[in-house]
């Protein structure tokens, strides 16, 4: 990572309102990260990205927030969802749960997608290229970073909103959009 | 009151997917990164937990496990979030943008030191207030 990248990259617009006296008095009285810790914070970052528990770890977290979605989306609970997987309730506990012994392989992904009627793709691709969903093409691109704030192309779900308004929630609660996902 | 959002040292563009992950720094000073840099050197596991939930928090439409992301209950809070290290102590505190809806915003961090609520009261309280600051000037 670049320091150049490190920098400021989204300006808001600023104006010149004081700080209500508690929240000046948080921010005067909290540690600011020094130049040295900034450079090692971007440092650890780095590592994370090549440390291959890490990797597994993110990559099962963000695995199974597409399960919880796919689940959510077909109205499956953890019985119905081990059912159709011909398993125990107990083993789709441990893979919504990430635990470690859980048993993440490519079988398992497979099958857990076809029991959710959801697509599974697994590629590794390079630092730089991205695959991106759109309109039923899977389409592999080199990516540049976003510059500015764009409109996201999915909004948050809002079939589920006073179900989740009370617990996990949706950000903004409004029809739901057509979808292209990206991914990495 | 200069209000900017800043980059998560380290977290790259390319990891923001749907929502862009930044920290809100007010005349140039911000609650997160202090925090972070001291994770990081006294708690690496916390440290790599709090990441592991930025970089999927980038991207998917929101987070459903509690374990990772909980709301805040307070009805007086407007729908503000905090990131757990799950089976740690590490804290940060974030909401989504409404103005961008592109972002998400990370406030104020704290360190679960003991069983107690108030402490995470009081981060979400100021999380609250610092997203009603963020949407009044931005």
């Amino acid at each position: 990572m670049s320091s150049k990248a490190e920098k400021r990259t989204t300006a808001e617009p600023t104006a010149t309102t004081p700080l209500p006296d508690d929240i000046a008095a948080l921010f005067a009285n909290t540690h600011q990260a020094t130049p040295k810790e900034l450079a090692a914070l971007a440092k650890a970052a780095d590592a994370l990205r090549t440390d291959p528990a890490f990797l597994a770890d993110y990559s099962k977290g963000l695995v199974v927030q597409d399960i919880l979605r796919a689940m959510e989306e077909a109205g499956f609970n953890r019985n119905t969802l081990a059912a159709k997987l011909g398993k125990t309730r107990q083993y789709v506990g441990k893979i919504l749960d990430e635990e470690r012994r859980a048993n993440f392989t490519i079988d398992t992904l497979a099958e857990l997608s076809s029991a959710l009627g959801v697509k599974l793709h697994v590629r590794m691709l390079p630092e730089n290229e991205h695959m991106i969903f759109v309109r039923g093409l899977t389409i592999t691109t080199k990516v540049e970073p976003i510059a500015e704030f764009p409109k996201p192309q999915v909004r948050s779900a809002s079939l589920f909103g006073d179900r989740f308004e009370s617990s996990n929630i949706t950000p903004f609660p409004g029809p739901r959009h057509e979808q292209s996902r990206m991914s990495s | 009151m200069a209000i900017e959002l800043i980059q998560i040292p380290g977290v790259t563009n390319q990891q923001q997917t749907r929502w862009l992950v930044r920290i809100l720094q007010i005349n140039g000073s911000d609650l997160v990164r202090g925090s972070l840099a001291k994770w990081e050197r006294e708690s690496p596991g916390d440290y790599k937990k709090i990441m592991k939930v930025l970089s999927i928090l980038g991207q998917v439409d929101r987070i459903r496990d509690e374990k990772h992301v909980k709301k805040s209950d307070n009805p007086k809070h407007d729908k503000v979030y905090e990131i757990r290290a799950h089976r740690g102590s590490a804290r940060l505190m974030f909401f989504y943008s409404e103005k961008t809806q592109s972002a998400v915003i990370c406030t104020n961090s704290y360190w679960k030191a003991k069983d107690s609520k108030k402490e995470q009261d009081q981060a979400f309280e100021t999380c609250h207030q610092l997203k009603q600051i963020y949407e009044q000037q931005s």
